[in-house]
């Protein structure tokens, strides 16, 4: 609907904590979005504020739009996840806005990604550029995985980069771990792991690094390597996800000391009915195979780490120096 | 006059009176010009045993209505041709999504979405099934359904389900209007299946059970589900009927941990699993504590067996032309009727003995 005497729309739906919500906005340009099968536009709303909609292709063949439906609703379901379990944005991923997914016409609201999305061919980054990048990549995939969510589709096409910020966008394939893809393109029965996340980020900085190709699927010589990247990538091609080191741990490999931002643990609000439940109807000891019921997939929790500070120099060089006073005097007094 | 034996003694769903059953007097319904009524069918003249069958299973026998509370009602023949039907009613309030429900799981149902657990379905009253399935063809074209009609009385629909290790046996399902199990009628007719039925589904939609849950500050209450509950504790054996207590609209909260894993969780192929049973109701459980829907974990915690489980019918909220724009896509429709079936004995596999326990 045209909101009389402008050029905006209304959109309609909800914000990102279910409430109904509307905005009204002007359709820019189409915004490059890598390899996403989902349409992107920069939309202007009528205060000023410039924002992306992510929206259904327009396809004439009901499995493509099938499938379309289902990147979306993937893409929704991991942004409002991540809208409330940080708090606070996470630098390194989207930020929704609002979305719906009712209507005919359904989308999703985001504030606009950090600098420039990467287009899917390899670049050339500078030497510092490349930590930083590779440092943003591992901390977007240890907040998803914090919050119980696979991304799917990890690759330079789903990547933007402003000089000092990698962020991880088109969440179209996240899913929680344990599920089944819900892509529509893999129909082998595999499940999501945090674990594929981490080897399709090592593939790309392999290739990023050495400028060499590596085929989907196929694992790399470190050997032939520097051992810089040797030591950084070790574990990461691992043929079990299990056995991959976490994005946690790749980022510790990488030095990285910033604190992660801590989610909020929502399964705290629920501790009370699980103890009830589980007292009502406790698993069976004996009898036809019975199972706990699968838990949320291990997922490191973290809280704040403490910033290093920079230990004081003055103190340290008065105190030094009145230990080496005390010696001299001790040995002048003898 | 010697009393018949106690098999040839039904129970009619409708009534829930006992009574002899006796198929030599059968009627089929007549509609012509001057309306519809049912006549007596005579089979005498048809000596082909093959067309005789036929035209008898499209007959119906007439219930004596003992008590002279219901209207005159009569069932198909086939109702006593399989053992004791299985009687299923569903239990909510108005616009919980009862009826959507109920559609959308015969239509896949009997499009046999169920026949990896042995199970088959098909039609087995033709006029009866033919009005519920007007009501499957208009959803599934994307239009929302009316509401239930206030003080039904009748059957919404018959199934035969045909088990592959096991007997045919006649499904009855009941679906009436929320408001009947609040106010049921002079004579207390509304929503009395309670009172007879073998397996029940307790429904609520998301703006009844969890009010709070975006910003509307009240606690959820249920009359339909306390009137229910209230006639079912007449019966002796109410803690062992099979329950299962079915959050509709799920749909609604699919973006809301942990509904969002298991509305979209397809699993309706994989082996029968008591533990996937109990996981889905343990968590459905503590989302419903969390946010204080007393009344459905009430359901829950009264009866012996029972499951909870999130589905929807639609897929999507109807639009204000009653539409589903990007038409109907069901979700998890079937586990509550599996559940129901596995707790009533139905389902030939050893994890269903462990269903709901």
């Amino acid at each position: 609907m045209t909101f009389a005497g402008t050029n905006f729309d209304t959109l309609t739906g909800r914000d990102p904590a279910g409430r109904p919500a509307s905005w009204l906005v002007r359709v820019l340009e189409p915004e490059p979005a890598g390899d996403s099968a989902l349409v992107t536009h920069r939309v202007k709303t009528h205060d000023g504020t410039t924002l992306l909609r992510r929206s259904l292709p327009l396809t004439g063949n009901p499995l493509d739009a099938s499938i379309a439906e289902m990147l979306l609703d993937n893409e929704i379901r991991a942004l409002v996840r991540l809208h409330a379990r940080y708090p606070r944005p996470v630098p390194e991923l989207p930020r929704i806005v609002g979305y719906d997914f009712d209507s005919s016409t359904p989308f999703v609201l985001l504030e606009p990604h950090v600098g420039k999305c990467l287009d899917g061919s390899p670049r050339t980054l500078l030497i510092d550029e490349r930590r930083r990048f590779m440092v943003g990549v591992f901390r977007a995939l240890a907040h998803l995985a914090a919050v119980d969510l696979v991304h799917g589709s990890v690759g330079l096409a789903s990547l933007c980069w402003d000089g000092a910020t990698a962020q991880l966008v088109n969440l179209e394939h996240a899913v929680n771990p344990g599920e089944p893809t819900r892509s529509g393109l893999s129909r082998n029965g595999s499940v999501a792991h945090t674990g594929d996340d981490v080897r399709a980020a090592g593939r790309m900085v392999y290739e990023l690094v050495t400028g060499k190709r590596v085929e989907l699927g196929a694992v790399p010589d470190l050997t032939a390597q520097p051992e810089q990247l040797a030591t950084l990538l070790r574990g990461v091609f691992a043929a079990r996800p299990a056995d991959r080191p976490t994005a946690l741990e790749v980022l510790e490999r990488l030095n990285d000391r910033d604190p992660l931002l801590p989610p909020t643990d929502t399964t705290a609000l629920m501790r009370a009915g699980y103890d009830r439940f589980d007292t009502l109807r406790p698993v069976k000891a004996t009898g036809p195979r019975q199972q706990q019921p699968p838990p949320s997939p291990p997922v490191r929790r973290f809280a704040p780490r403490p910033e290093r500070k920079p230990v004081p120099l003055l103190p340290l060089a008065l105190l030094v120096f009145l230990a080496v006073a005390v010696v001299v005097a001790l040995v002048v007094t003898r | 006059m010697t009393t018949p034996p106690e098999s040839t003694r039904v129970q009619c769903p409708i009534c829930l009176e006992l009574f002899s059953w006796c198929d030599d007097e059968l009627y089929r319904r007549v509609v012509d010009s001057s309306g519809a009524r049912w006549v007596r069918a005579d089979l005498s003249h048809i000596n082909n045993p093959v067309k005789k069958q036929d035209r008898r299973a499209r007959c119906y026998v007439r219930c004596p209505n003992t008590s002279k509370e219901n209207k005159e009602h009569y069932l198909p023949v086939s109702y006593r041709d399989h053992g004791t039907p299985v009687v299923i009613g569903l239990v909510g309030r108005s616009r919980s999504g009862k009826t959507h429900l109920l559609a959308s799981m015969i239509h896949e149902a009997l499009r046999g979405d169920l026949r990896h657990h042995g199970l088959v379905f098909e039609p087995a009253d033709e006029l009866r099934h033919s009005a519920f399935q007007r009501e499957i063809d208009q959803l599934m074209l994307g239009n929302k359904l009316e509401a239930t009609e206030f003080l039904n009385e009748d059957v919404t629909t018959y199934l035969l389900l045909r088990s592959n290790n096991g007997p045919t046996r006649p499904l009855v399902f009941f679906d009436v209007a929320g408001e009947d199990f609040v106010t049921s009628g002079p004579q207390g007719l509304g929503g009395q299946f309670v009172l007879g039925a073998t397996a029940l589904m307790f429904v609520d939609h998301p703006a009844g059970a969890v009010p709070a849950l975006h910003g509307a500050g009240r606690v959820s209450t249920n009359p339909a589900f306390s009137g229910a509950l209230e006639r079912i504790g007449r019966r002796e054996d109410a803690r062992d009927l099979p329950v299962a207590v079915v959050l509709t609209k799920a749909d609604e909260l699919r973006y809301e941990a942990p509904i969002d894993h298991w509305i979209r969780r397809d699993d309706l192929r994989e082996p029968l699993d008591a533990a996937q049973f109990r996981a889905e109701s343990r968590d459905v459980y503590a989302f419903l504590d969390q946010h204080e829907a007393r009344p459905m974990l009430d359901v829950f915690e009264r009866f012996h067996r029972s499951t909870l489980h999130v589905v929807s019918a639609t897929g999507a909220e109807a639009d204000d032309n009653n539409t589903f724009p990007r038409g109907v896509r069901p979700a998890r429709v079937l586990r509550p009727l599996l559940a129901l079936l596995a707790m009533a004995g139905l389902v030939a596999h050893p994890q269903a003995a462990e269903v709901g326990r």
